[in-house]
């Protein structure tokens, strides 16, 4: 009971915290994302500005990121087959 | 599982496959690309598995083949990737914009990271499914 | 403002459902909430009045000032596949403490010696 109320206090904080640093958030748009926008058909070939951000401007980001998930599914490969010690003396016995 | 479910799995399975390979395919034209593309497919063989039993599953697409297919998209991904770096090649030329082959090299980066998340899903979806739990005394 | 307030409550369910609930895998889903609620934050940054979506269909170059940004919808890309390795691994692990303790709720877990 102690540890709901608690966590409830600490959502509530969390909330209003940021209530009041949510009026300096305005959106500005800078010069990086009008050079993409107007030069993606004639360097890229491609009309969706997204794909070329993610493959073409920005490839190398892509690659760390595809690593990272061939990362964890080799992982969880390897974590979910792993038995204890008591299941391979039941094997070793039979 | 029941033969209502079993008939509606057979007759839907191919479309789910054929809709992924359009958005995999078309990242250059229209939203979407290669990370939901590959989810899309490796959801289509989520609803074989729970249709039909996993060791039927299992023996149509076997883990260690799914293992070596992945390694080699991989490796195709990465070949195509220093292969630009180095000789750079001109395909732009060729190409028409607005249509289905143009873009570059991005259609071929598009399909075979569509293969890599694809591949890797279905493999953690064995993993995690895989044995029974033995113990029936606890509450979750 | 409407899309700020809905980000943040969507980050205090996550908070308190980390911190609050008992069973191991109801927190794993309370911290998926709180990313999402971050991922919506950043994209509704990038908005302008009257804005069209980033994808061209013919070639008129008068339109294109009318776009949103295209660049917090590629980095967030990335963040939704690292969110799900994230939650591919825990769930892992949650199995592997289920099979070797027979239990996964963490009051019974503080209480283990040895």
């Amino acid at each position: 009971m102690n540890n709901k109320i608690a966590s409830i206090l600490v959502a509530c904080g969390f909330f209003l915290v940021f209530l009041f640093a949510a009026d300096s958030f305005t959106g500005q748009s800078s010069n990086v994302n009008k050079y993409y926008t107007h030069n993606a058909l004639e360097k890229t070939g491609s009309a969706n500005v997204v794909n070329s951000i993610v493959w073409d401007f920005r490839g190398y980001d892509t690659l760390g990121e595809e690593t990272v998930l061939f990362t964890a599914i080799v992982a969880v490969f390897l974590v979910a087959h792993k038995k204890g010690l008591a299941e391979e003396k039941e094997e070793k016995v039979r | 599982m029941d033969i209502i479910i079993k008939t509606t799995t057979r007759l839907l399975f191919p479309l789910i496959l054929v809709f992924g390979c359009y958005i995999a395919m078309h990242g250059h034209l229209s939203p979407g690309g290669g990370f939901p593309g590959g989810v899309i497919i490796a959801s289509a063989v989520l609803l074989l598995v729970i249709a039909f039993t996993q060791k039927e599953v299992e023996t149509q697409l076997s883990e260690i083949a799914l293992e070596d297919l992945k390694s080699i998209a991989g490796i195709a991904l990465l070949s195509i990737v220093f292969l630009e770096v180095v000789l750079r090649p001109d395909i732009m030329h060729t190409q028409t914009p607005f249509t289905l082959w143009s873009g570059g090299v991005t259609i071929f980066l598009n399909i075979f990271g569509s293969l890599v998340v694809a591949f890797g899903l279905i493999i953690v979806i064995y993993s995690l499914i895989k044995e029974e739990w033995k113990s029936k005394k606890s509450k979750w | 403002m409407i899309v700020y307030t809905v980000s943040l409550m969507l980050m205090c369910i996550g908070i308190y459902t980390v911190l609050a609930k008992e069973s191991l895998l109801k927190k794993v889903i309370g911290l998926s909430i709180f990313t999402n609620g971050i991922h919506l934050l950043l994209i509704s940054l990038g908005y302008t009045k009257g804005g069209l979506a980033p994808i061209l269909t013919t070639i008129d170059l008068r339109r294109l000032s009318l776009f949103v940004d295209p660049l917090p919808q590629a980095l967030v890309l990335t963040s939704i596949v690292i969110d799900l390795s994230i939650t591919a691994l825990a769930v892992a692990v949650i199995i592997q403490v289920h099979r070797k303790f027979k239990t996964s709720s963490s009051k019974e877990l503080n209480t283990l010696r040895g």
